[in-house]
């Protein structure tokens, strides 16, 4: 029995893509919005096989689902994010990828077993998604670094120590936290302005950076806590005298001049060090600790490292 | 009804779900390019009451999945249960999203509807082609809710056999316990019963 005209004219109005196979996989039914996602008329569809007509592009996972639904009348519901080409269908405007899902579903259909595909388009969703995604994480990143410096800042250093604590706990795993303090910071800042200082800092800051990737493989990490004071993390040191040299280092290399707008400045830093367990087994032991070395570096004469005392 | 079923037969549907569940386990692995390792199912005819019971001992309650309804030689709902966290969480194993449970997609409930389709009718299917019977299945459907709206949407009519399928769930090593829930209407239980009962006398003879 052919469809009646006013169901006909019901499928023909669907913002979904509809296609009915039968059991030889031949097209019975092509709705004008398959059509108008396809570029495939009505006509040159029906009676053909999707192969045919899909150039044999079709995911298995679909020519499956068809054979399952046929055989053994099971529906089946194919996700976009499972499936991400179930059909190679672009949108005509651009020719990016047309994300759909599809529906699976036995049906009767001219009085012959045969097989429903709704075909809906996502591609609104996933875009609008993608956006969610960005701007997500876009928010995560601004929640856990500071703007100036990109360096992490106190929350995410809070969160990597209290890891770092654990793991070494875990392992029996040593590793070391330096505390910087910038030395005559202040200077800059009263005799050049805010924007002077907010650029030592900047270079500083990727000093910082540069160093702890080309020692630490990677994986330390550099926060910014606040004005002049930074902090960095080193998992790949496990000896005291290793966490010295390492600071010996970078005392050298955050005193090189800085040339703003063709003036040099000249800043440097004083550095305390603090070795897990010994100078503290909890990130504020560890903190305290590294930050009283560091005054101690600031009074014997700045510009140098010194150890924490053990705890 | 729950005592129709004897021992030999319930032997048989913890078998006959055993190679769905195998089944659905190498289809997901296919799926998902990882190995989807599902536990030898633990099966139980249960009444309502006792349902929830059950699922208020071994559930939270907030509870999340997929329900997809079957007729055939048997009829009624078939549903895939977890924890709500964890439902998600398989998703996110899936599809490798760092979204957290409250900002779940969409996208993510088609996911989670789709990995339930495959389990569901690859159980459903088992028992049909292994009883030679025939069974359709509908399209599947994500919902979330506490275990007593779930029982509710599931069943319809309060003297409905359950059959409870415990299955446990591995992915990327880690671990996620699900239920599958068959709800078959009591005027098609005998339907089972038949097949499952000529299937014996088949394999005995």
């Amino acid at each position: 029995m052919p469809l009646q005209q006013d169901f006909k004219n019901l499928v023909n109005l669907l913002d979904t893509g509809i296609i009915v196979v039968n059991a030889a996989r031949k097209i019975l039914l092509w709705n004008p919005f398959i059509a108008r996602i396809t570029g495939i008329s009505e006509n040159l569809a029906l009676g053909h096989s999707l192969n045919a007509i899909f150039n044999a592009s079709i995911d298995p996972a679909l020519t499956d689902a068809i054979e399952q639904c046929i055989e053994m009348k099971l529906a089946r519901r194919l996700s976009h994010q499972l499936h991400p080409a179930l059909l190679p269908l672009v949108q005509l405007n651009n020719k990016q990828p047309l994300h759909h899902s599809i529906l699976v579903q036995p049906v009767v259909y001219e009085q012959q077993a045969a097989c429903l595909l709704q075909i809906s388009d996502v591609t609104s969703t996933v875009r609008r998604e993608q956006h969610l995604r960005a701007a997500m994480e876009q928010v995560r990143y601004l929640a856990q670094h500071d703007t100036l410096t990109g360096l992490a800042n106190r929350s995410l250093l809070t969160l990597e120590l209290q890891k770092r604590c654990d793991l070494a706990a875990k392992n029996q795993q040593p590793f070391a936290l330096l505390f910087v303090d910038l030395d005559g910071f202040k200077l800059v800042n009263d005799r050049h302005g805010h924007e002077a200082g907010d650029f030592v800092l900047k270079v500083l800051a990727e000093r910082l950076q540069n160093a702890l990737a080309s020692f630490s493989k990677g994986l330390g990490l550099a926060a910014r806590l606040g004005g002049d004071e930074m902090v960095a993390l080193l998992p790949s040191i496990t000896a005291s005298d290793q966490a010295l040299e390492f600071a010996n280092h970078l005392c050298g290399v955050l005193a090189e001049t800085v040339v703003w707008q063709g003036q040099k400045l000249q800043v440097g830093a004083s550095i305390g060090i603090a070795l897990w367990p010994q100078q503290g087994d909890t990130p504020k032991a560890l903190m305290k600790s590294a930050d009283n070395a560091m005054y101690l570096a600031k009074a014997r004469g700045k510009g140098q490292a010194m150890r924490a005392l053990n705890t | 009804m729950i005592n129709a079923i004897n021992q030999d037969q319930q032997d048989t549907i913890v078998e006959l779900m055993n190679i769905g569940v195998g089944r659905a386990a190498s289809a997901l692995s296919k799926l998902v390019h990882d190995e989807v390792l599902l536990s030898v199912p633990k099966v139980d005819f249960v009444d309502i009451p006792t349902a929830e019971i059950h699922f208020a001992k071994l559930l939270p309650s907030a509870l999340a999945g997929v329900t997809q309804a079957f007729e055939g030689f048997i009829s009624g709902k078939a549903a895939l249960i977890f924890p709500e966290e964890r439902s998600l969480e398989l998703v996110r194993l899936i599809v490798g999203n760092e979204l957290s449970a409250s900002e779940i997609s969409e996208l993510e409930q088609d996911t989670l509807a789709e990995l339930g389709n495959i389990l569901l009718n690859s159980c459903l299917a088992t028992l049909a082609n292994i009883l030679h019977r025939e069974i359709k299945t509908s399209l599947p459907e994500a919902y979330t809710g506490n275990c007593h709206n779930i029982l509710k949407r599931l069943c319809d009519r309060d003297d409905s056999l359950i059959m409870l399928v415990q299955v446990d769930f591995s992915l990327s090593q880690r671990e996620l316990q699900g239920y599958l829930a068959f709800i078959i209407d009591l005027h098609s239980a005998s339907g089972f019963h038949d097949a499952l009962t000529e299937y014996l006398e088949k394999l005995l003879s």
